[in-house]
């Protein structure tokens, strides 16, 4: 039994701790309750903080919304395969469907675009694309929109959807169509005027070559004073005429845009001699100095358009050469710049004529002025030669420069940046005297091709004058024909004939004859620049405009037949340093055995003279045909050795069929073998005491 | 010391050996609570000590036995008051680890003024824990029991090795280590 105290003073800790566990539960509830108190105030903060959001958050939504409205934009909510989630007014009024027939309708039954469905992969990327198409409406109308997209994330940004922001551009692409078709107009327009120009320009630049042709052949004839000077009037108007209507014509290509630039690498020292000698021929009559100052840090051929390039510094020189009667006209080229490949090159004309004062000076550039009325009176021109230059060199990026002293003289300039190729300069080829070149032509074979009987006449009165042998054929087809006979040193081509033109004729001629290649130059009366770059793509080399004057054709023919020769025989000699062998004997060969080498070649040259003409005497019609066999056996590779390909070949080709032809033959051949022989053989002993001075 | 810690002890006391030694113990102490504890109070720890060491006199056991005993019998008391700290894991190692890692933090969250022991679980493999013991308390023996029981509710087969790490035991490692 426990004692009774105890038992009371465990009763007493009982009641005590109770009491104790009372007030600690009281004060905790009462803890709580404060708690509680408080929390329930934070909870109504919080729901006035959401309140206040949400609303900011509403209207915010609500402004956005009617801003769409406003701005007529329409709506769609997509999800990733294109069915229809959400619409917005705009849209539906846009497809004519309501919001509840749009919904799960798929946007792509409501697009006339089979391309959308590459589209809709677009879409399916992060980044917002815009396309145009044309939206099928509830009635079957098209409605162009261009369409806006973007992705729409969930909230572990995960891609669920699209949105497609659609605007109504059905009235900008009225707009656009009805542009297309205004410019397709204007366009055709335009190429009907060309096409007229076209043929006007061959009309009327036909029988002008006539005149100016018979002109010029009636200049030759014997006349009086007064018939001279008629005579002299007409040409005046012809060329006047001539020019006026190339400038028409460029300047109608020019305001067409059809003038192209076409780069290629060319030799501009080359193209600058050329311009100075057409110039020092027309000077010859007045007191003038044509000069040419070329920079000699243009040492290598340039990457521009030869041809405008060419067409601007002409019409500079012939403005310069036309107002100055006595002095100098310069022109030069100074690099200013020359960096790597790029070179920038000043070009200068200068002239020491009647000048312009400031005010003429405003109006030179503009299209038909003149610095002033009377100089078209005393000077002739258009007035378009400027304003044809300052487009050109607009067209090569470029700008014309002028400064004038009325009554000293004017300089024109500008610069020009060109790449510079690794193709050095050809060296500048002898200057000539043309007149002094008309023996040369002896021995030259040309080819005319040409279906104009005035021009006809006008160019054979000319070759006969100059001694020029030629054929004529009148259209392509007899060109070829020729062609496939004879070998030509020079072909003239004309573009336009009836049966077989121009074009086709050349390049039949360098594929199907044995002239394919003798250089062919096309006589045209196109000056379209286009027309003169499809006769140099068919295999032409050079071109002459028609009409043309006697110094024109002249300067192609010495082009082609003389200065060719000079440069064969310049290219010798460059090769041989000192020495050149006689022309008639295979240089070429001679070369490539002897070199520098002339020891050697007289040694063998003095052998041939040893041998050789003993063989030879033992040639003869009454021989047994085996001795002759045996004879050119052993002398034709001899005559090859000491250059005399021509005979080697002679005696080879005989000793080859010497067996299998009749006596006739084989009696007349040899004689022309040994009358060459005795031709030859005097140029060889020549040629012997030749190397030995040079050897000595 | 929370309050429930004295109760239980109390309790273990009264139903072990009767009221006669509880009285006992407590008349034989000088405390300020003058003996009457609640569970949702909290008391001086000097008075858990002298409740131990008078039993320990009384009873002729040595003290870590008493503490030791004191665990195992706790452990009965957690578990029935609060069975979702056992039901949230489903081995005695994961267990152990949630001590520090949950269970001490909840018991915090209840009770600001709680004093806990720190209990530095590691895993040395896949069948050995080592947990290091640290309370300013010395009480290790008490927590040891407290490891057995819980092993055993898990219902493992295991070995337990106990080391000093500060000799006046405020550091212990404890070696757990499965069969």
């Amino acid at each position: 039994m426990i004692d009774t105290d105890i038992l009371q003073r465990k009763l007493d800790r009982e009641r005590k701790a109770r009491k104790q566990a009372e007030s600690i539960l009281e004060k905790k509830a009462l803890e709580l309750y404060q708690a509680n108190l408080e929390l329930k105030q934070f909870n109504e903060a919080l729901e006035i903080k959401v309140q206040s959001r949400s609303e900011a958050l509403f209207r915010s939504e609500k402004k956005y919304r009617e801003i769409m409205e406003n701005m007529r934009l329409g709506l769609v909510e997509i999800d990733l395969e294109g069915n229809i989630l959400k619409t917005n007014e705009v849209y539906q009024k846009m497809t004519g469907y309501s919001a509840e027939e749009l919904l799960h309708k798929n946007v792509k039954t409501l697009v006339n675009f089979t391309a959308f469905d590459s589209a809709l992969e677009d879409f399916k990327s992060l980044a917002q694309t815009s396309i145009e198409l044309e939206l099928i409406k509830k009635d079957g109308r098209f409605l162009w929109v261009l369409i806006s997209g973007a992705p729409i994330y969930n909230e572990s940004k995960k891609l669920v959807g699209r949105i497609g922001i659609h605007y109504d551009i059905s009235e900008q692409k009225k707009l656009e169509k009805a542009l297309i078709e205004a410019k397709e107009k204007a366009e055709q327009a335009q190429q009907a005027e060309q096409q007229f120009l076209a043929n006007m320009s061959h009309e009327i630049r036909t029988p002008l070559n006539a005149i100016i042709g018979m002109s010029h052949l009636l200049e030759s004839t014997k006349l009086d004073q007064e018939q001279q000077e008629y005579l002299h009037l007409i040409l005046n108007g012809a060329n006047l005429l001539q020019s006026l209507l190339s400038d028409i014509l460029d300047i109608s290509k020019i305001d067409a845009g059809k003038v192209t630039v076409v780069h290629d690498i060319f030799d501009l020292t080359e193209v600058l001699r050329r311009i100075k000698e057409t110039f020092l021929f027309k000077a010859r009559e007045k007191d003038l100095r044509i000069e040419l100052s070329i920079d000699p840090l243009i040492t290598h051929q340039i990457n521009s358009d030869p041809l405008l390039l060419n067409q601007v510094l002409m019409n500079l020189m012939s403005n310069a050469e036309k107002f100055t009667e006595s002095g100098s006209v310069h022109l030069s080229a100074k690099v200013l710049q020359k960096r790597e490949e790029k070179m920038t090159i000043q070009f200068l004309v200068q002239d020491t004529g009647i000048g312009m004062s400031e005010e003429q000076l405003n109006r030179i550039f503009k299209r038909f002025q003149q610095a002033n009325e009377l100089i078209s009176r005393d000077f002739g021109g258009t007035g378009l030669g400027l304003f044809i230059s300052k487009k050109i060199l607009q067209l090569l990026g470029s700008d014309i420069q002028v400064q004038s002293t009325l009554g000293k003289g004017s300089c024109f300039s500008f610069e020009l940046e060109t790449e510079v190729s690794n193709l050095p300069n050809k060296p500048p080829k002898g200057s000539q005297q043309s007149n002094a070149l008309v023996a040369t032509y002896k021995g030259k074979k040309v080819l005319i091709t040409e279906d104009n009987s005035m021009n006809q006449r006008y160019i054979t009165s000319l070759f006969k004058k100059w001694q020029v042998s030629f054929d004529l054929a009148t259209n392509g087809l007899e060109a070829l024909e020729y062609c496939q006979q004879k070998s030509y040193d020079l072909i003239f081509m004309d573009l336009q004939m009836p049966i077989m033109g121009g074009m086709e004729a050349t390049e039949k001629i360098k594929t199907q004859s044995i002239n394919q290649k003798t250089p062919i130059i096309a006589l045209t009366a196109s000056t379209f620049l286009s027309q003169k770059n499809k006769a140099l793509e068919s295999g032409m080399v050079d071109f002459i405009s028609k009409p043309f004057v006697p110094f024109h054709l002249k300067k192609v023919l010495d082009r082609y037949l003389v200065q060719e020769d000079l440069a064969l025989q310049t290219q010798a000699q460059a090769k041989l340093q000192s020495y050149s062998y006689h022309t008639e004997l295979d240089v070429d060969f001679l070369q490539e055995a002897y070199g520098n080498d002339f020891e050697s070649a007289l040694e063998l040259f003095e052998i041939f003279i040893e041998t050789v003409p003993e063989q030879m005497s033992r040639l003869s019609i009454q021989n047994e045909t085996s001795d002759n066999y045996h004879i050119l056996h052993k002398v034709h590779p001899t005559f090859k050795m000491v250059g005399l390909s021509d005979l080697s070949d002679m005696a080879k080709s005989l000793h080859d069929v010497i067996a299998d032809i009749p006596s006739i033959d084989i009696e007349n051949r040899i004689k022309s073998i040994l009358e060459k022989y005795h031709k030859d053989v005097l140029i060889i002993e020549s040629e012997i005491i030749k190397l030995r001075t040079y050897v000595a | 010391m929370k309050g429930i810690v004295f109760t239980e002890f109390l309790d273990m006391v009264e139903q072990e050996f009767g009221y006669e030694t509880v009285d006992h113990i407590i008349e034989a102490s000088k405390l300020e609570s003058g003996g009457v504890y609640t569970s949702v109070g909290t008391y001086p720890f000097s008075e858990m000590l002298q409740l131990v060491s008078n039993l320990s006199e009384k009873i002729e056991v040595e003290i870590p036995s008493l503490l030791y005993a004191f665990g195992k019998y706790l452990f009965n008391t957690f578990l029935s008051s609060y069975p979702a700290f056992f039901n949230r894991c489903e081995d005695g190692f994961s267990f152990l680890d949630s001590i520090d890692s949950y269970i001490h933090i909840e018991v915090k969250k209840l009770y600001h003024d709680a004093e806990l022991p720190a209990f530095q679980s590691t895993r040395l493999s896949e069948s050995q824990m080592e947990l290091i013991y640290r309370s300013s308390r010395k009480m290790s023996d008490f927590a040891e029991g407290l490891i057995d029981k819980s092993m055993s509710y898990y219902k493992h087969d295991y070995t337990l090795s106990k080391e000093l790490l500060n000799p006046d035991g405020s550091e212990v490692k404890f070696l757990i280590t499965l069969k």
